[in-house]
């Protein structure tokens, strides 16, 4: 089979954000990595079904989606430990101010009910219209937009956000993502 | 609660078929999403979520995925 190399170099860039979707969906990275490794094997063997002109990427997703919903699940909950795996990873990072505030964000994504999780993630972090994270989950857009609301409201229920005063400064959540940045570099190092 | 529970039984009982309408959209008003989140409060949570995923996509792939891409990219060259 010949492969238009434009398509190969797509889906090459989309591997990386491919990756976070799996971690996000399953809380764990060894078998995010087996899912991911999966989905690239299917996605590979059947890029003839593939339309060109369609994203690519939100292909790649809805495989990767189906493929855990059907598979991994199953498999997963005979090894049920994801809070403790992710609080084991969590407390290999150094105890900074502001870091707890992300270990408490980390642990209320992982809190949502998986529908809600997966639309939040699609919308808000992979970038996905409503319109292609509806197709990847197999969903109508409404309900896709009423997902994405009650994940929202769900995280700040369970952050104790109730008004903009509990953010607190925009300093906070700086020195959040500074001390993330110095952690993450931190943490390659192991 | 008694006067409450006969008032509501009256009330229903005259109800016309527009009121019932009117009614059952109030209902539907009342279970769709809740008030709109603070714009502040949504900036705020998506900065997080942000943040938390591209944590992870910033990470440099593990070597069992990167040995299949290289064969596989290989093997569509071939």
């Amino acid at each position: 089979m010949k492969l238009n190399p434009q398509i190969t170099q797509e889906m090459l860039k989309s591997v990386r954000s491919l990756r976070a979707f799996a971690v996000s969906l399953c809380g764990r990275t060894d078998v995010a990595d087996d899912l991911v490794q999966e989905t690239i094997v299917k996605a590979w063997s059947n890029l003839d079904k593939f339309e060109e002109g369609t994203n690519l990427q939100a292909w790649l997703f809805t495989i990767l989606r189906n493929h855990y919903y059907s598979e991994i699940r199953k498999r997963r909950r005979e090894i049920e430990d994801v809070e403790g795996r992710y609080s084991a990873t969590l407390a290999t990072h150094p105890a900074q101010y502001g870091h707890l505030d992300m270990a408490d964000f980390k642990a209320a994504m992982q809190k949502l009910p998986d529908d809600q999780r997966e639309a939040l993630i699609l919308v808000g972090a992979s970038g996905f219209s409503y319109e292609d994270a509806a197709k990847i989950c197999g969903v109508a857009i409404g309900t896709i937009k009423s997902r994405v609301n009650r994940a929202r409201n769900h995280l700040a229920r369970r952050l104790n956000i109730e008004s903009t005063a509990d953010i607190g400064p925009d300093t906070t959540s700086e020195a959040t993502f500074s001390a993330l940045r110095q952690s993450g570099t931190r943490g390659k190092q192991d | 609660m008694v006067t409450i529970t006969v008032r509501r039984a009256a009330e229903a009982r005259v109800m016309s078929k527009d009121e019932a309408d009117a009614a059952g959209n109030g209902r539907s008003k009342k279970t769709g999403t809740k008030p709109v989140l603070d714009r502040q409060i949504q900036v705020h949570i998506g900065r997080k979520l942000k943040a938390v995923y591209d944590e992870v996509a910033a990470e440099p792939l593990p070597k069992e995925i990167l040995d299949l891409l290289a064969k596989l990219e290989g093997r569509s060259t071939e």
